[in-house]
């Protein structure tokens, strides 16, 4: 399903400028939701667009809170310096940079549209992955 | 360098060994508590920068050894290139240091592109500007030094496929205020920046088969008993503490102190504001020296920049303020007291110095924060804190009127009312009476916007059109520039002028060629990349 999703944005992408696409957007989440949950019956009623998880594999508490920090990304992905490891091949690697271990869902919405951070100041040739994993 | 017997003390809840040392500025690096800057490696203490005691077997042994993979990598490939091995150890996880995320542009007075294009240039002119670009800081020996070998190393470079070209619009940086400046042509930068420059190096050191250790800082300088470097003590991440001979002798290339808290508090004239440099330009290598005796050079100065406070994704950051905003029309700095400080289209260094006034009727840094105001006009054409026209950001502080962003920001609003008023009669007339902004040449050609028909002066526009935006500004710098003390053959001198012999430093570990002063665009790449050239030029030479 999450491929699926991302394929489908890439679709949109190449074709709508950014507003449109962000309804659009929502419009396919929504029907991805309701399709998913019932087609693939997870036991879980809202998904993660990154990882398809439930909520409580990031939030543990009842009501989900804010999360700070980066303990739970970690908790999966090792230490920062590893996931810098997996991109150190890219120029630059975003996982090297003068803001340090920069909360990673500045970039990777969990429930947004990820945006590449660094791109709000410098130009880099860098695109998000639409949903990692 | 002797030894008086060892002292226990608690750092920071560590037992550690300090060495009271007798000798030259080891005294001045004990008061500073070289002993006591620990760093967290691998989540081992260790203790940093201290000479340790010679191996009684090496672990690798090489003839050069570069430490620092910025501008001192060039040292290795020359070093090879005149048939002895080399290595460079790099403390980050990344290549290239500063270097790689500068401009990689380099300042070379007299270069083929200049001959390409015609412009006229010479080594006299360039050496007297350079004296008087340096202001007292450097010496004829280091000027010379730079002047006659930077041609040889852009050469170099090229042809180990550096491909620059001349930045255009880059005057010399004093250019209009210091005889023999140019207007064009001695900055050369390639269109990758930094990064391509660097990547260039790294093929040119990869082909030659030197290897570099990435994540293995040295950490302390290996003496023997003449006092002579024999080689470094490094943490590598694989083997731990390791000894590594160098028999021909050590290029300390660990850039500046910038992100040494310390060291900038007791060296530096006043605070500086989110440093540029990488996080890992700690001043290991003007430790190191130190605590060998080195003498040091130029510790009051930095390659300043301006720098705007902007948040981005929650983060606040300094994100720098060369000139390609600050000094576009209709954009102004102000103090506290809504008063401008400085002619806001001078080159950034110079820029920088402004924010210095410690002010004895406030016993305060008269000019820190300062604030850089600007109005509708000039957001629609110019970037603002790196965000292109039409972005609005909650850090840009937008109001309707002066007096909200003045209360919004803690400035005067009266003086700054009554500011933006004598500049709106400044712009209108085409003179900036208080800061001659727009008066220099330099100003004018580099930073003024040449298509600015409807203005008297490129620099000058007026601050009218609502609403208003306005963001903190802080003196920042692109890297520190005082270090060891070295010589026209980059060797390591201690206070009494005497060379330490197998030790060299380069870049922003060495006191800068260029002192006080930037001469134009480059002049910080160029001293370390021409002055590490001499390095490994000067150890091939050694029998
Ligand atoms: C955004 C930006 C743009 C710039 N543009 C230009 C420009 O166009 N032209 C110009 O002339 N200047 C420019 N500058 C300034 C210039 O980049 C620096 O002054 C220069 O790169 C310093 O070179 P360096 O070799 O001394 O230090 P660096 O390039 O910082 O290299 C030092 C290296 O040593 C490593 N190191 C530190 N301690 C140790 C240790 N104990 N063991 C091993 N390694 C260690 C560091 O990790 C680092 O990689 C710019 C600076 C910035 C921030």
């Amino acid at each position: 399903m999450v491929f699926l999703f991302s394929e489908l944005i890439d679709y949109v992408d190449e074709r709508m400028d950014v507003e449109m696409k962000q309804v659009t957007a929502v419009i396919f989440l929504v029907s991805f939701l309701i399709w998913g949950t019932s087609a693939a019956q997870a036991q879980t009623t809202q998904k993660d667009l990154i990882h398809g998880l439930g909520c409580d594999s990031c939030h543990d508490t009842e009501v989900p809170q804010k999360l700070e920090g980066n303990g739970v990304c970690l908790s999966c992905h090792g230490s920062y310096s590893e996931v810098a490891g997996l991109t150190s091949k890219m120029e630059p690697n975003p996982h090297v940079s003068h803001l340090g271990e920069f909360d990673c869902v500045a970039c990777h919405k969990p429930h947004g549209e990820s945006e590449f951070v660094c791109n709000q100041c410098h130009e880099f040739e860098i695109k998000m992955p639409e949903a990692a994993n | 360098m002797e030894s008086k017997g060892v002292v226990k003390e608690n750092a920071g809840g560590i037992q550690v060994d300090r060495r009271t040392f007798v000798k030259g500025t080891a005294a001045v690096a004990m008061a500073l508590g070289v002993g006591g800057f620990l760093d967290n490696i691998f989540g081992q203490q260790v203790k940093a920068h201290e000479p340790a005691p010679r191996p009684t077997k090496w672990d690798e042994e090489f003839d050069v050894v570069v430490v620092g993979s910025g501008t001192g990598a060039l040292a290795a490939m020359v070093a090879k290139d005149a048939g002895f091995s080399a290595v460079i150890l790099e403390k980050a996880a990344t290549w290239g240091g500063t270097t790689a995320i500068s401009g990689g542009v380099l300042w070379v007075p007299n270069n083929y592109l200049m001959k390409e294009a015609g412009i006229e240039d010479s080594l006299e002119e360039a050496f007297e500007y350079m004296k008087k670009a340096s202001f007292g800081q450097s010496s004829d020996e280091l000027i010379h030094a730079y002047i006659d070998n930077a041609n040889p190393t852009l050469d170099y470079l090229v042809q180990n496929g550096h491909k620059p070209k001349i930045q255009v619009p880059y005057a010399d940086y004093y250019h209009g205020s210091i005889d023999h400046s140019r207007k064009l042509g001695r900055s050369v930068i390639p269109p990758g920046l930094g990064r391509e420059l660097m990547r260039t190096v790294r093929a040119a050191v990869d082909a030659r088969g030197i290897p570099v250790y990435l994540q293995t800082p040295a950490v302390s300088l290996i003496t023997d008993e003449s006092g002579a470097v024999v080689g470094v003590w490094a943490k590598s991440p694989a083997k731990g503490k390791i000894s590594i001979r160098a028999r021909r002798g050590v290029l300390l290339a660990t850039g500046g102190f910038d992100h040494n808290k310390e060291m900038r508090e007791h060296f530096l004239p006043g605070p500086v504001y989110y440093p540029s440099a990488v996080p890992t330009d700690t001043g290991d290598g003007i430790l190191m020296g130190m605590a060998i005796g080195a003498d040091l050079r130029n510790m009051n100065e930095v390659w300043g920049w301006p720098v705007k406070e902007i948040t981005i994704a929650g983060k606040k950051m300094g994100s720098f303020d060369g000139g390609g905003e600050r000094a576009k029309p209709g954009s102004i700095y102000v103090n506290r007291f809504g008063q401008r400080f400085c002619n806001e289209s001078a080159n950034y260094d110079a820029t920088t110095r402004n924010f210095y006034w410690w002010d004895n009727s406030i016993m305060d840094w008269r000019n820190i924060p300062a604030f850089c105001i600007v109005d509708s006009e000039y957001r629609k054409r110019y970037k603002f804190g790196r965000q292109k026209p039409g972005v609005e950001q909650p850090w840009m502080n937008r109001s309707d009127t002066l007096e909200e962003l003045a209360g919004k920001l803690g400035i005067d609003a009266e003086g700054l009312m009554a500011t933006v008023e004598r500049v709106n009669i400044f712009a209108e007339e085409g003179v900036d009476r208080d800061f001659h902004r727009g008066e220099k040449p330099f100003d004018r050609l580099t930073y003024g916007d040449s298509e600015r028909t409807d203005l008297k002066n490129p620099c000058l526009g007026p601050i009218k059109t609502p609403p208003f935006y306005g963001v903190r500004v802080y003196p920042g710098s692109l890297g520190t520039c005082g270090g060891l003390r070295i010589n026209g053959n980059s060797q390591v001198l201690t206070p009494y002028g005497k060379v330490i012999d197998g030790l060299y430093a380069a870049g922003n570990t060495a006191g800068s060629p260029a002192g006080a002063g930037y001469p134009g665009a480059g002049a910080t790449l160029g001293a370390g990349m021409i002055f590490a050239r001499i390095a490994a030029l000067h150890m091939a030479k050694k029998n």
